[in-house]
């Protein structure tokens, strides 16, 4: 019995490179171009020999035709031929339900596919696309002896957690103060609408050194062969350096600004004490003496007052006028009186 | 002589070798009873040989002799006595380590993280151990076994690796199954003892609960000790939901916090302890050294060496049958030569070789590997340029495993070197000993590849011009043999040229489609293959590197198998408490 059809639902598929190289991916498209009368769309298992396959996204759009407004419905596979030559591709067919009629199977054209044969020598696992490496910063400084990770994505395409852990090996070695453990390798499809085939290793190195010091993290290099030319290239991520400390140190440092703020908030208080001090006694002792002095009556409290004045070379003249106005045979007068008080106060001012 | 009363024999029915002499005896006497009874009385002096008085000495010579040679093969031996601390036997202890992947393992109060560190803590732990079986189990919402005990650690590693995501689809943590699962993993098998490691970040809401606390009391009742490696901290961190944002609980980041009180107290309970994690291998050690004491069939210490005698009863028994000859024996000059022999005989019976000088593992260094090299060594040379990185050490474990024979690794190894080299001339070296090793393996056509590729790069090369035309006579002939199978074997084609005129070679190039077919995914369109061929038999090099692409692509998902197994195994039960 012959399949059903229907006249305004169609079929199509293609793929963007005809002429790929062995294991390289090319995008397969199949795009189902429906009245709106589909309920459910299905596709039927598929394995083309000689191929590997990849399932991707499926997307949908209104467009308007001649007859109407229909809905176009593309499905994306990542298709990477395993053998060199021509190969004829049969596209998936696909199920379809529809309404008023049933159900209905739609097959597309088979499509041309010409392998370009790689390097012989070259081993399955090098991947066949050009690959661009993203390096998170890795961190400053880190304990010793503590685990600490560092991240990198891949980004590239029929990439496989065994090939890359594979080549990644071939970079990482332990070394007796350098442990390596294994690379932890996560991989991401579908991570660019624009860009279908393109994929995503997430990759996490995780490192443990024992001793304290400058660490140089390995190089890492990545073969892959270039889709342009078919030459052999490297993606080379270069090798970073940070410091290994002491894990008490490490987790002090943070609060040495800190701690050399409030050391020199302390020196600088105390230094200024120590200068201030001083000084700030000698002027409040000097205002006490000059008040004393203001207040002194008579020659005998002058006297008492100035034994507590320090003396120096230029008060000996006032010291004697002094002695004598307190012992002298003559009583001072109060004239005589008031300019002694007043050269003692000069004195006193210029200390 | 108290050692003398635990002699044992290790073959004690050799001693039945003793009889054969005395039947040998009683056949001799026979016999000449029989020669006795034939002959008359006066022809008796011709009848039987005249022996001299000697020979019965000589009789109880060899009677000796028999006995130690006897006794020799019976092989006497004592037990050696050697302190625990020093044994290198193996202690079989199956161990179950109980692996959290619940979401609050992904808090960061332990750096990187917890997830992390338990998997780079359960990756040290079975260098730490000393040969206990190890087996794998992991819970969240749900629990299973994912691999039973095993002493090979490459297999634990592997099933570690693969084991974080397996219950992504089960949130929450369900101490009490997972604790049910592990057991359950660990039959009593012979007298060895069993444990569970649990690593664990030991949330309050997991680790308080009436269904833990039978679980524990099963463990205890069936002689199980429980081991915790606490990962997490008392002040505790807020869980990532994944999305750059922490979990909520009412509204508020969930602090996720070590129960510490309450892991030790399970520990406690069951016989095992409890371990904080800590930078460096300190908690390892402290729980190997628990698990050390656990008992183990048979207990390390009374140990299964022997100190082997046999040499002593075989070197007299040796000496009496010399003496039994001494006589006849003349001594010459030659015989001098048997002194040293002798010496060399005991010597090497007694000899035994220093095990701390052959478990002594050298650095790997650049220097280390050539000197390696340099006296010949190229085992040791090829072990140790493995543990370098960098496109010379590739060259050098290439070149050593070339000298030992090894042609499939050193062309492997070769392949690395010139893929990771960054200057044509490094390029050329590798490709010239990537053709040599190739042609050695009887690859002849990669050969080729490699030595025009050298030529191509290093266009004066005379070696790598001559080795290509070597290559390619033993390519021609391969093509030839295989077109003509029906060849008298003796018949050795001469000139290549004329050959080449009359056959058509169906040996596929490498860029033309082959006639394998791999399953599903196997070679493309327009191929021919030979008609009665083995299809499976008849893998070309496309196919090889078909299959191993193919191979390389399934292998990036294992998952899919490992939930499967998990599912087959674990209770289908919703998790009724926090979702992490």
């Amino acid at each position: 019995m012959a399949p059903l059809t229907h006249a305004d639902i169609s079929i199509r598929a293609h793929i963007d490179n005809p002429n790929p190289w062995v294991r390289e991916e090319v995008l397969l498209t199949v795009e189902v171009v429906d009245d709106r009368s589909i309920i459910e769309q299905t596709t039927v298992p598929w394995a083309p020999p000689g191929v590997s396959l990849r399932p991707l996204h499926a997307t949908e759009e209104r467009i308007q035709t001649a007859e109407g407004i229909r809905i176009l419905r593309r499905q994306h596979w990542a298709i990477m031929p395993l053998y060199a030559g021509g190969l004829t591709l049969q596209a998936p067919t696909i199920d379809l339900r529809v309404t008023g009629q049933g159900r209905l199977s739609l097959t597309p054209d088979a499509l041309k596919l010409n392998a370009r044969a790689l390097n012989p020598l070259l081993p399955a696992d090098v991947p066949v696309s050009v690959l661009q490496l993203k390096l998170a910063p890795p961190p400053a400084a880190v304990p010793r002896g503590r685990p600490f990770n560092v991240n990198f994505s891949i980004l590239g395409s029929g990439l496989s957690v065994r090939g890359l852990r594979h080549w990644l090996d071939e970079s990482l070695r332990s070394t007796g103060d350098l442990r390596i453990y294994p690379p932890d390798i996560r991989l991401i499809d579908n991570i660019d609408p624009t860009q279908p085939l393109l994929q995503q290793a997430d990759v996490r190195l995780t490192f443990e050194s024992q001793a304290s010091g400058q660490l140089t993290l390995p190089s890492l290099i990545l073969p892959y062969v270039n889709p342009q030319d078919g030459s052999i290239q490297h993606a080379t991520l270069p090798a970073s350096s940070m410091r290994i400390e002491h894990p008490l140190w490490l987790a002090l440092r943070p609060w040495l600004p800190w701690a050399a703020g409030l050391a020199l908030f302390i020196v600088t208080i105390l230094g200024s004490w120590r200068i201030a001090h001083p000084r700030w006694q000698a002027a409040k002792q000097r205002r006490a003496w000059l008040r004393a002095l203001q207040a002194a009556d008579s020659p005998k409290a002058l006297r008492q007052i100035w034994q507590h004045i320090p003396a120096t070379p230029r008060a000996q003249t006032l010291t004697q006028q002094l002695d004598a106005a307190c012992y002298g045979s003559q009583p001072i007068s109060a004239t005589a009186f008031s300019a002694l008080k007043a050269r003692l106060i000069e004195h006193c001012l210029r200390l | 002589m108290n050692e003398l009363t635990q002699l044992q024999w290790q073959w004690p029915w050799a001693f039945l070798l003793m009889f054969l002499p005395l039947a040998g005896i009683l056949l001799t006497l026979r016999q000449r009873s029989r020669v006795l009874d034939y002959a008359d009385s006066a022809l008796h002096p011709w009848a039987l040989l005249d022996r001299p008085q000697a020979g019965l000495g000589r009789l109880g010579l060899h009677l000796a002799a028999w006995l130690l040679l006897a006794a020799a093969l019976a092989g006497p031996r004592l037990p050696v006595t050697s302190s625990n601390a020093t044994t290198p036997d193996r202690h079989d202890v199956r161990v179950m380590t109980l692996l959290d992947v619940s979401d609050s393992m992904q808090a960061t109060d332990i750096a990187p993280s917890r997830a992390e560190r338990a998997r780079l803590k359960l990756h040290a732990l079975p260098d730490a151990l000393a040969g206990e079986s190890l087996g794998l189990a992991v819970f969240a919402g749900t629990a299973g076994v994912v691999m039973p005990p095993s002493t090979d650690p490459a297999v634990f590693r592997y099933a570690l690796e693969h084991s974080e995501h397996l219950l992504d689809d089960a949130p929450g943590s369900e101490l009490a199954v997972a604790l049910d699962a592990a057991a359950r993993g660990l039959p009593n098998i012979g007298e060895s003892a069993r444990a569970i490691l649990l690593i664990s970040d030991g949330e309050t809401d997991m680790v308080r609960g009436n269904e833990v606390l039978q679980a524990v009391e099963k463990l205890r009742e069936a002689g199980i000790p429980l081991f915790v490696l606490g990962l997490g901290t008392p002040q505790g961190a807020p869980i990532p939901n994944g999305a750059g944002g922490f979990q909520q609980l009412d509204e508020q980041p969930f602090q996720s916090r070590m129960d510490s009180s309450a892991l030790a107290e399970m520990a406690q309970r069951t016989g095992g302890i409890f371990v904080p994690v800590s930078d460096g291998d300190d908690d390892l050690r402290t729980l190997v050294k628990a698990i050390h004491a656990l008992p183990s069939h048979p207990a390390p210490g009374t140990s299964r060496t022997w100190n082997e005698l046999f040499y002593w009863p075989l070197l007299l028994g040796l000496g009496l049958l010399l003496l039994a000859y001494v006589p006849r024996f003349s001594f010459k000059a030659q015989h001098a030569a048997l002194i040293p022999t002798c010496w060399l005989l005991a010597h090497s019976l007694t000899f035994t070789p220093d095990a701390q000088a052959a478990t002594q593992p050298p650095v790997a260094s650049p220097s280390a590997a050539y000197a390696a090299w340099q006296r010949g060594d190229f085992v040791q040379a090829q072990l140790l340029y493995a543990r370098l990185p960098g496109t010379q050490a590739r060259m050098g474990e290439g070149a050593a495993a070339y000298r030992r024979g090894d042609f499939n690794h050193a062309a492997q190894a070769f392949t690395s070197a010139w893929l990771l080299s960054d200057s044509d001339p490094a390029r050329a070296n590798a490709l010239y000993n990537l053709g040599n090793a190739e042609l050695q393996a009887g690859r002849s056509e990669r050969a080729v590849a490699a030595y025009e590729q050298v030529l191509r790069l290093r266009p004066d090369d005379e070696n790598a011009a001559s080795n290509l035309w070597l290559a390619q006579q033993q390519a021609e002939q391969k093509r030839m043999k295989k077109s003509r199978p029906e060849d008298p074997p003796g018949r050795k084609p001469t000139d290549f040229a004329r050959y080449n005129e009359d056959v058509t070679p169906d040996f596929p190039p490498d860029d033309t489609p082959s006639g394998g077919d791999l399953s599903a995914g196997g070679s493309g369109a327009g191929q021919k293959r030979p008609t009665g061929e083995p299809a499976a038999l008849n893998l070309s090099e496309a196919d090889r590197l078909a299959a191993e692409k193919k191979m390389e692509l399934l292998d990036d998902q294992p998952a899919p198998a490992w939930r499967a197994m998990l599912r087959r195994d674990t209770p289908e039960r919703k998790s009724e408490g926090l979702p992490w």
